[in-house]
């Protein structure tokens, strides 16, 4: 009888063993494969690359598959390398491509995609509804939704007024003023943009002598925001998204656009496209429709990040914060001829930093 | 600053920490070994404490306060380093209290002995001293330098390369750069061209370490001598040391979460997703730790065998080196292999990150078992498991309830934190975790970078809950434990 019991027990020992060592490794890997199946919808759900920020754009992505009953696959960008790591994915993915449609959050990135060839053509509704600067002649992309680069003043260091900061600019310190990493997102265009108006050599020179002056380089706009809005520095150069969360966090700060020397302000859109190649194009059009139609541009308009519609757009239905952008951002640089000096800034960019 | 100068300053800094982990962790382990039982184990816990603090969560409560020092770098890279020796010092300790001597009792007396007749006399001839200096050489290498050579190189690993802290505090390490290069678009080959002067600092220091260890004398086991208990004013300094860690690297942190987590409750409502990406780490982080454990558990039996062969030893190290290189040389070479064309169709699955994932958690599950092996009871145990096989009920679960105290619940606590090493990851679950699968703190690091904001507060504290819950599972699972297996 005992016998019986120890064989019994012993069986049911070894039943365990192989439990722990097969069975729950089996089922765990079953379990993230179904997982994944799911997620992935077996591969057909639309796939998005998306540079904007998540906390603005996922719930504009999850009203689209609730409306449309399209799942989608969302691939968001790192915080402190914005839109750049994305743009480079999509390139190293050309040949084959997982991502449907590309929500950038700048243009120039994606003028490098479509020279490159990995964009599609298509000139649906919500194309028509933009005007012919923000978008691409041959529909590869379109713009909506812009955000302007400003500076960012902490009115408790520095008089709220446009004299004030152009004295601390101009002064010999920068060691009190925050710029981000021009490798990445909007300060890269930022960059781009001085590239193209006062040439390579004056570029280069303005950015050494900057840092010379000791300015505080930084991860991204949102630590620009942060260290301005503290009072840790007295301006910064952010995007008016970043300035919104300080102002509506009740930070003493105010804004002034930044101007380029002939006068006009860098007004940056997003851009949507579709990817060469994709599983799902009736799908990716769809999605493409929806960014570019009216209501999306409000969503933005009215969310924090305060977006400046491209297309027309009730106007009663714009806040006066977006009322004023609007004003300003008329007197837009032309950013749809920058690919190539965004090409040579960001090489030259790339020497100086990653040696 | 180029990131030749940039891993150069990053080696110093390692070298620094390394070498205060290392002063500190001697009287630290004689505190432990010489405390009374209760004192011991508030001892370990207030060491451990600030190593099990996810590096995520203090960089993040933190990263206000750094912001703040912009205008004092030195102070800042002070904050960086204390933090980082902070929190790498219970490594040093773990080590040099549980790696076993390379030398046997009898080994260091019979030297003594050696010494005492073979001592050269005073004013000998330079040329004749020099065997003794070898001697005093080999002796130091294989002796007490040993278990701390090990103990600051591991700790020199961890810290030169770290990059999730780093990364959020805003300091210059080439970590930082090679992930941004990388995320920058530079090419991947030119991307590990960067990283060959860090891998090759490296993999000299690996094999330097391996060498140490595994040209021991064989069969050498723990040191049974019980370190000299520190004086009363040291002992003192040492619980105020042990405490003033666990304040800046656990309760701070902790403490800001809170604060903020509380306020923000209502923000969890609003984000649907943040559970279908906790769902996502969970399982990617379960599938790595359970057969790394596994895995390791099979190593280290034959490690532990008295028939351990240089090819096995060899083997632990191949499968070691990949995870020691640290998340993200290893998620860059992984990311690099499945672009290759045969390995393409896996590129876009859960397979590279949970590959990634395995060899990451492998050295530490290798590590944990084999000192699970060495200080389990397992005299005790196998008493215990005599008691399961008794026909009375009341015995067998007696031995039940003792089997799970003494080596299960154990076992339990080792998956438990190899799966929160998984859970907490970061670089390489941003690289390749497969689109639609974004592991929670993939997406809490993105937002981080924001600065501290209430709702992220509350999605932290939600996704810190998991290994909390996991804990009190396998706290409660003892009676469910002792009733099945009583009954079998």
């Amino acid at each position: 009888m005992p016998s019986r019991k120890r064989s019994r027990g012993e069986a049911g020992r070894a039943a365990a063993d192989v439990l722990l060592r097969v069975v729950v490794p089996v089922c765990l890997v079953a379990l993230l494969g179904a997982w994944w199946l799911l997620r992935s919808g077996g591969g057909d759900r639309l796939v998005v690359y998306c540079a904007h920020d998540s906390i603005y754009s996922e719930k504009i992505l999850r009203a689209f598959e609730k409306e449309s009953g399209i799942d989608v696959s969302i691939v968001f960008d790192t915080e402190a390398t914005k839109s750049l790591g994305l743009v480079e994915r999509l390139i190293r993915e050309k040949d084959a491509p997982r991502c449907d449609v590309f929500w950038n959050n700048e243009l120039l990135g994606t003028l490098d995609l479509a020279e490159r060839g990995v964009l599609a053509s298509y000139k649906g509704p919500g194309y028509a509804r933009i005007p012919d600067a923000f978008k691409d002649p041959e529909g590869r992309w379109t713009g909506f939704a812009a955000r302007m680069r400003v500076f960012i003043v902490n009115t408790e260091k520095l008089p709220a007024t446009e004299e004030a900061l152009g004295a601390a600019v101009d002064s010999g310190d920068l060691s009190r003023t925050a710029v981000a990493k021009p490798l990445y997102g909007t300060t890269l265009t930022h960059y781009a943009v001085l590239w193209d108006h006062w040439g390579a050599e004056k570029l280069k020179s303005w950015h050494r002598n900057t840092r010379k002056r000791g300015i505080r380089e930084v991860t991204g706009n949102a630590t620009v925001k942060n260290l301005v809005a503290e009072g840790v520095c007295d301006f910064g150069f952010t995007d008016t998204d970043d300035f919104f969360v300080a102002k509506d966090e009740g930070k003493p700060v105010t804004m002034f656009p930044v101007r380029v020397p002939d006068g006009s302000v860098i007004s940056i859109p997003n851009t949507v496209c579709i990817i060469n190649g994709t599983r799902r194009p009736d799908a990716a059009r769809k999605l493409v429709d929806t960014l570019l139609s009216e209501e999306t541009e409000l969503a933005l308009a009215n969310s924090k990040s305060r977006q400046i519609p491209l297309g027309a757009v009730d106007q009663d239905r714009l806040s006066a914060d977006v009322r004023e952008l609007a004003v300003w951002a008329r007197d837009g640089y032309p950013l749809s001829s920058l690919g190539e000096a965004r090409k040579a800034c960001l090489s030259w960019l790339k020497s100086e930093y990653l040696k | 600053m180029t990131l030749t100068a940039e891993c150069g300053w990053t080696l110093l800094r390692a070298l620094v920490v390394g070498a205060f982990a290392l002063a500190l962790a001697p009287p630290v382990c004689s505190l432990i070994a010489n405390a009374r039982r209760a004192g011991r184990r508030a001892a370990w816990t207030l060491l451990l404490l600030p190593y099990l603090t996810p590096v995520v969560l203090v960089g993040y409560a933190y990263s206000n306060f750094s912001l703040s020092l912009v205008h004092h770098p030195a102070l800042n890279e002070l904050l960086y380093a204390v933090l980082l020796a902070v929190k790498l010092t219970p490594v040093a300790v773990v080590v040099l209290h549980f790696a076993p001597s390379g030398l046997s009792r009898e080994a260091i007396h019979c030297r003594r002995l050696l010494l005492g007749v073979a001592r050269p006399p005073v004013g000998r001839a330079r040329g004749a001293q020099v065997p003794a200096l070898q001697e005093r050489l080999l002796f130091f290498v294989h002796g007490p330098a040993r278990r701390a050579c090990v103990a600051f190189a591991v700790v020199f690993l961890f810290a030169f390369s770290e990059f999730d802290m780093a990364s959020l505090l805003n300091v210059t390490t080439w970590t930082v750069s090679l992930f941004d290069a990388q995320a920058g678009g530079l090419p991947l080959a030119q991307s590990l061209r960067l990283a060959s002067l860090p891998i090759l600092c490296e993999a000299v220091l690996l094999v330097a370490v391996l060498t140490v260890l595994f040209g021991g004398t064989r069969g050498a086991r723990l040191d049974p001598e019980r370190p000299r208990a520190p004086r009363p004013g040291a002992a003192v300094l040492l619980w105020l040391y042990l405490t003033l860690a666990l304040s800046l690297a656990t309760v701070v942190p902790l403490t800001v979460v809170l604060k903020g987590g509380a306020l923000g409750l209502s923000v969890l409502k609003e984000n649907p997703g943040l559970s279908d990406d906790v769902g996502t780490s969970v399982l990617f982080a379960g599938v790595a730790a359970v057969v790394a454990y596994l895995a390791a558990g099979a190593i280290s039996r034959r490690l532990g065998a008295p028939s351990r062969t240089k090819r096995r030893l060899l083997a632990a190290f191949v499968l070691s080196m990949p995870g020691l290189l640290g998340a993200l040389l290893l998620g860059m070479l992984v990311l690099g292999l499945f672009q290759f064309t045969a390995l393409r169709a896996a590129y876009d699955t859960p397979l590279p990150l949970v590959v990634t994932l395995m060899l990451l958690l492998f050295p530490f599950a290798v590590l944990l078992r084999v000192l699970l092996h060495a200080f389990g009871p397992g005299g005790g145990v196998h008493a215990a498991v005599l008691l399961t096989r008794s026909t009375e009920p009341g015995i067998r679960r007696s031995g039940t309830a003792l089997v799970w105290d003494m080596r299960t619940r154990s076992r339990l606590w080792v998956l438990i934190l190899l799966f929160c090493w998984g859970y907490f990851e970061v670089v390489a679950s941003a690289l390749l975790a497969p689109s639609g699968m974004t592991p929670i703190f993939v997406r809490l690091y993105n937002l981080m970078h924001y600065g501290q904001i209430t709702g992220l507060s509350a999605m932290v504290l939600a996704a810190f809950l998991v290994p909390v819950v996991l804990l009190v599972v396998v706290e409660a699972g003892r009676s469910v434990f002792v009733g099945l297996r009583s009954h079998g």
